[in-house]
């Protein structure tokens, strides 16, 4: 690891997320839905169903830690821009990991606003928050692996939006009020938001067990993705 | 470092290009060898600038150069940098600058990078004259730095702006081309019109409209507006021709019309070109040994 090239990486993405609107509206998409889903609570002085908490955490775990990543990639692949400084398969690794702290430290950041914004940052335990590290890592490989493979940002967007809705957003196959025995739910529950609940409903061990898997399938992923970027540079 | 030719060329050869610390190389390569050049090298380990400018839209001139230098982790600083080419507007995004100085910033990342062995693939398509004069600068400082460079141009006048040492790259292998200056002179002669060949028709081209020749492979191009035809005849041949119409040998594959010479540039002490007075601004080499007489010659016209 080159932390000099850690740093650049780090230096110049700052600065995309500041003049890339794209990637704005994606940090501003989790203060905003938790402004408007807690308005309504707070005018009936209530608290938020724990569904939306949940979604509020899958959708900025989604859209920053997933999307951010996904697009970044997306847009060099489709200009050649990784070949400026990338020659090899260590700039890649240095480039992917300088892009990775940033987006977990601005994903770890706007979660933290949401939940201020909702009122609901009591919700975070020792417990919850060590989940929520292995739940932004796994969205983070996700968002990886498609980036990296992603020749267009137009094809990269569909993604983005599936992981979004599948992943992020999954607590709202709640308002389905499909049967438990339900197909759709009994995947629902193997999802990672859905173990970031068990976690809060004091579930022991398994949804760690279960987040776990989920890390090493996608980070498996993300090696075979880099090694298949890494021939085309 | 040593690159083999056959790798380039896909025939067998012993041939190589060698790159060496501090010094630097000009190949004219065939145009439809560039791409397997530029990956060859790429492959060997050289950093290959080549075809389009590769840049951050998004990003300012000041932080594009700061982010590389970060990335490379050079001593060399970007405040220096900007001064020395000539930046105007460091600040402005890249998507709202020119092409001319978008282009600074590949010199300027050559320097910076670590790598050892620079690449430059046709660097003067399309390329204003000061932005030659801030190659030249690059240059120097590559060489100072021990660095090696090669420019591989697909126009062989281009070859010759970087320095008077030029080789060429062929599907035979690599050979240099020869500058040595052909002395002979004769007599003039008193026609107006040169017949000239033009597919399957044969043109009188007028001989006052000519602006240079060039002699490439055996064959021998008039270039007029942005027409070249081929002549039946050898460069030395047209020389005796058409010396007494205001033409002059200023390298040994050049015969350029006088009467069309816009300016002569200085790129380094051992390379000049001749400007011509066209829509295109041909560079025609100069001979360094052509220089002075060149400059009588256009005193006296």
């Amino acid at each position: 690891m080159n932390l000099f090239k850690i740093r650049a990486t780090i230096y110049r993405d700052i600065r995309e997320y500041f003049t890339n609107y794209a990637v704005l509206t994606v940090l501003l998409m989790p203060p905003i839905m938790a402004l408007m889903y807690s308005t309504p609570a707070r005018n009936v002085r209530e608290d938020l169903p724990d569904a939306m908490i949940f979604i509020l955490l899958g959708t900025a775990l989604a859209s920053i830690a997933t999307n951010v990543p996904l697009m970044l990639y997306a847009e060099e692949n489709e200009h050649g821009l990784l070949k400026l400084v990338t020659h090899n398969v260590s700039d890649l690794m240095n480039g992917i990991a300088g892009r990775s702290i940033l987006v977990l430290f601005v994903t770890a950041a706007v979660t933290v606003i949401s939940l201020l914004i909702a009122g609901q940052v009591d919700v975070l335990s020792w417990p919850l928050v060590s989940g929520l590290g292995i739940a932004a890592l796994v969205f983070l490989n996700l968002g990886l692996i498609a980036g990296l493979l992603a020749k267009l940002q137009s094809t990269s967007t569909v993604y983005g939006v599936v992981v979004l809705f599948l992943l992020g957003m999954t607590p709202i196959i709640e308002t389905f009020f499909l049967n438990d025995s339900h197909l759709l739910m009994k995947l629902a529950e193997w999802t990672p938001v859905y173990q970031l609940m068990a976690i809060h409903n004091n579930a022991g061990v398994m949804p760690y067990v279960i987040m776990l898997i989920w890390l090493g399938l996608t980070t498996f992923s993300v090696y075979l993705a880099v090694l298949k970027r890494a021939k085309t540079l | 470092m040593d690159i083999e030719i056959q790798k380039i060329t896909g025939r067998p050869s012993n041939g190589k290009i060698k790159m060496k610390a501090g010094k630097s190389l000009a190949v004219q390569i065939p145009y439809e060898l560039a791409e397997t050049f530029s990956d060859t090298m790429e492959k060997a380990g050289a950093h290959v600038f080549s075809g389009g400018l590769l840049y951050y839209k998004r990003l300012n001139l000041k932080v594009h150069i700061e982010y590389l230098r970060k990335w490379y982790n050079s001593p060399l600083k970007t405040e220096d940098l900007i001064r020395q080419f000539n930046i105007t507007d460091s600040v402005s995004s890249l998507s709202k600058l020119n092409r001319t100085d978008i282009q600074k910033l590949a010199y300027i990342h050559a320097l910076l990078s670590n790598n050892q062995h620079i690449v430059f693939i046709d660097p003067f398509l399309n390329t204003v004259n000061d932005n030659i004069h801030l190659f030249h600068k690059m240059k120097d400082q590559l060489i100072q730095q021990e660095k090696s460079l090669l420019v591989a141009s697909s126009r062989l006048e281009d070859a010759f702006i970087v320095q008077p040492d030029v080789m060429k790259l062929s599907e035979q292998g690599l050979e240099t081309v020869e500058t040595t200056d052909n002395t002979e002179d004769d007599s003039s002669s008193n026609v107006s019109k040169i017949k000239v060949k033009a597919h399957d028709k044969t043109i009188f081209v007028t001989i006052e409209e000519i602006e240079y020749l060039e002699s490439h492979d055996g064959k021998v191009y008039i270039n007029l507006g942005s027409e070249k035809f081929i002549m039946e005849s050898t460069l030395q041949g047209a020389e005796e021709q058409l010396e007494a119409h205001g033409f002059y040998r200023c390298h040994r594959s050049y015969l350029v019309n006088l009467h069309k010479v816009k300016e002569i540039i200085t790129w380094s002490k051992n390379t000049y070109s001749v400007i011509i007075d066209n829509s295109e601004k041909s560079r025609i080499p100069l001979s360094r040994t052509k220089f002075n007489e060149i400059q009588d010659k256009l005193l006296k016209l």
